[in-house]
């Protein structure tokens, strides 16, 4: 069997994730055509829907003359997908796995394998210069042409602005070098398809980057030495430019939390001695930075993704060199796709032996599963307490004293939550959707940070819940009764990290991340006639026109109460909103216990029934919205009653919500 | 003039020397620390050159002539598409 040329690796590709397959596959064609005019594609292979499954992707072939990559991936496409489909085990010499190993890793782990990232440099390679490397970026020069993919990431890719002179970085500028980084970060299409599969795939954590050779399996970071001290020295700061890159010293070192490097370190480990049990070869595990730097990395920037953008799920990458030398001869390259097949796979078990779910509730009956659904702006483990007592019941804040939060931290499992914390934020907003992470890691005049009192936790064990404790000082509680007075209600923030919660889904929503909650209490005191007004805001401002559907909940109103809905306020309210205001709002629809008492400049509708919904369209932005409520007189003094308010996305589940709450007249 | 890939092992310093003394173009393979200043890299590198690299003291060891041996496999590629053949 000789080694795989192009269109066999393609084709080989598409038949595995054909019939009988196609149950737990799906054939993904990436978006960005080769500069020769290749699609390529990769395979997600999985039956897993839960909300712990975990993300693994594995890359092969960026560099052109390195073929055994992908022969390896498409080997192990071909063997997992017919062990899972037959229930069998699978042996490689002397490694064998389980038949219920492999089911496991394909019931619990969506793995996108991307074999041939770089198709037009192994076809250069395999019919004309064996030792190519780069992709074929066409160049006026012949001596000019093509772009090493892997120094073409986002990722310290301006090399020569962040290193020291004095480092030999295995970078280069000049396009006849073959490490070329190109013009411009992510300039190939090949770097960008890496790159939409990351995008496209948020379930991806952990990124394995085939490469051949030198026996070694590295793990970020591969600029400078890493540290595990100071998360300020890191690579995002311009005060250390000019000084990564030389090993040894002290000047610069590379920030990775300590817990991720035990992980990284602990995966690597499992790999190699996988590999060892095939036939015996040594593989050596090792940071990527080890006596030379490099930049622009496949692994550094699944890695820096994380720290760049918090929205993103991080990425620990590593690099696999397989074999001793570029192309061996295949009688020999035989074995290496067991040795890497194998430590490939073991790598997928030890992924689902670390990792855990931790979550903070969004309603007592959530499970973790994404959308949260429920009003999880208002039923929450988050609970506020004007003393603190322990008690995980919410109460109303209470002004002239310390009061404190308790956050409740549920680990789902299967395995012990490692280095877990908590952070909390009361933040200001009329609106209802709050966008992770600005909104909960702000601190400005619209986000207070409580103090944290317990919120950090070196493991908290599978299905074990821990409380998080925060207080909030007599001044921060004034802040936030200032903020009701302005008509913004204080809404409190949690978002719970740990170091190996490799699982979760990673939305910047409260409803789409099992890792975030909310708890969005408005208090209001009815006057001497009964009457409350609210007013919020419908819509987001980071969105463009947009159709936003209003359920209104007024089941805990006296059946007698009078509820109006105002769609265009007077006198204005929220002055300093103004600017994200939209221009124009349509109601689309009006049912399910709601009718139109006046129309045009003064448009109202009446609440009638239990649950009323009107859909809205906005031009864009954000618009005040006013509701009123008239409690009738025989209203219990004191009583306390709610209108719920649900803002529904597209898919019609809750994307944010606000409670108010009434307290009827008081008797003075 | 023939390309060996080569594994050079040397003191730090001198590794470190390699690629800007040397001119000689170091990248992802085989750089290990062996033990205490001591370090290993796979390159590619010329005959001429091998000479003058052993007389700077590093210690060389000469493996395949890379294009031979990358011609050689070459040949060892698929021809057609063997996954379109009747099974």
């Amino acid at each position: 069997m000789p080694y795989l040329n192009v269109d066999e690796v393609e084709t080989a590709l598409m038949l595995a994730a054909g019939p009988p397959n196609t149950a737990f596959t799906e054939l993904i064609s990436l978006p960005h055509q080769t500069w020769d005019g290749r699609t390529c594609h990769a395979i997600r292979i999985s039956a897993a829907s839960g909300s712990d499954r975990v993300g693994i992707c594995f890359t092969g072939g960026l560099h052109a003359r390195e073929w055994g990559s992908s022969d390896i991936l498409i080997s192990l496409v071909q063997r997992l997908t017919d062990a899972y489909r037959t229930n069998s085990a699978l042996t490689f010499d002397g490694k064998t796995f389980a038949a219920a190993d492999i089911q496991k890793i394909v019931n619990h782990i969506d793995l996108v394998i991307f074999p041939q990232v770089n198709p037009d440099g192994r076809h250069y390679s395999q019919t004309v210069d064996a030792m190519w490397r780069k992709n074929r970026r066409p160049a006026a020069d012949p001596g000019d042409v093509g772009v090493d993919l892997n120094r073409n990431f986002d990722v310290l890719w301006n090399f020569p602005a962040y290193f020291n002179p004095a480092a030999y970085i295995s970078d280069s500028t000049n396009p006849a070098s073959e490490v070329y980084c190109g013009p411009a970060a992510a300039s190939e299409p090949e770097t960008q398809n890496v790159v939409w599969l990351f995008d496209h795939y948020a379930s991806i954590r952990l990124f394995v980057d085939v490469h051949s050779h030198g026996q070694l399996i590295l793990y970020p970071w591969g600029d400078d030495e890493d540290q595990t001290a100071d998360p300020a020295m890191n690579f995002q700061n311009g005060a250390y430019n000019g000084q990564r890159g030389l090993a040894g010293d002290a000047a610069y070192r590379e920030f990775i939390p300590a817990c991720t490097q035990a992980n990284a370190v602990t995966l690597g480990t499992r790999m190699r001695d996988a590999i060892f049990a095939v036939r015996g070869k040594s593989y050596t595990v090792q940071q990527a930075f080890a006596l030379y730097p490099t930049a622009g990395t496949g692994h550094d920037y699944g890695f820096a993704r994380h720290f760049t953008d918090a929205t993103q799920g991080q990425i620990l990458g590593f690099t696999l060199e397989w074999g001793a030398q570029f192309q061996p001869a295949y009688a020999e390259m035989q074995h290496i796709l067991d040795d890497v097949g194998a430590g490939l796979l073991e790598f997928c078990l030890a992924v689902l032996d670390m990792h855990a779910d931790v979550m903070i509730k969004d309603s007592p009956a959530d499970t973790g599963a994404v959308p949260s659904g429920g009003a999880f702006w208002s039923d929450s483990d988050i609970f506020l307490r004007q003393n603190d007592d322990d008690v995980l019941a919410y109460e109303d804040a209470r002004q002239g004293q310390t009061n404190y939060v308790y956050v409740r931290v549920t680990n789902l499992g299967p395995n012990d939550a490692q280095n877990v914390s908590v952070r909390l934020r009361a933040a200001m907003y009329p609106g209802t959707e709050f966008v992770y992470p600005a909104d909960w890691t702000l601190v400005d005049a619209a986000h207070v940070e409580p103090a944290a009192m317990v919120n950090t936790w070196a493991s908290i064990p599978a299905g074990a819940t821990r409380i998080g404790k925060f207080s909030l000082t007599a001044a921060q509680v004034n802040t936030l009764f200032g903020w009701q007075q302005l008509q913004h209600h204080p809404c409190l923030l949690a978002a719970v990290e740990a170091c190996n919660d490799l699982g979760s889904p990673a939305g910047v929503h409260v409803w789409e991340n099992n890792n975030l909650a909310q708890r969005n209490v408005t208090v209001a005191t009815a006057d001497e006639s009964g009457d409350v007004q609210f007013v919020f805001v419908a819509g987001h401002p980071g969105r463009g026109g947009q159709v936003v559907h209003l359920l209104i909940d007024r089941s805990m109103l006296p059946v007698d109460a009078l509820v109006t809905l105002e769609t265009k306020p007077r006198p204005r309210v929220f002055p300093e909103l103004k600017a994200q205001f939209a221009k124009s709002l349509t109601v689309l629809e009006a049912r399910q216990g709601i009718s139109r008492l006046e129309a045009g400049a003064r448009e109202r509708f009446a609440i009638v029934g239990r649950r009323a919904v009107i859909g809205l369209r906005l031009d864009r932005g954000i618009r005040p919205l006013l509701l009123r409520v008239h409690l009738p007189a025989n209203a219990e003094p004191r009583a306390k009653f709610e209108v719920r308010i649900a803002q529904m996305g597209e898919g019609r589940h809750a994307v944010g919500g606000v409670t108010l709450q009434i307290v009827s007249k008081l008797i003075t | 003039m023939a390309r060996y890939r080569v594994t050079i092992t040397a003191g730090r310093k001198l590794m470190l020397e390699l690629p800007v003394e040397e001119d000689v173009t170091v990248l992802d393979h085989g750089v290990r620390r062996l033990k205490e200043d001591r370090y290993s890299a796979d390159v590619i590198v010329d005959e001429k050159r091998l000479g003058a690299l052993a007389e700077r003291g590093y210690q060389v060891e000469r493996h395949e002539d890379v294009d031979q041996a990358g011609r050689e496999r070459q040949l060892e590629v698929g021809r057609g598409n063997r996954f379109l053949k009747p099974r």
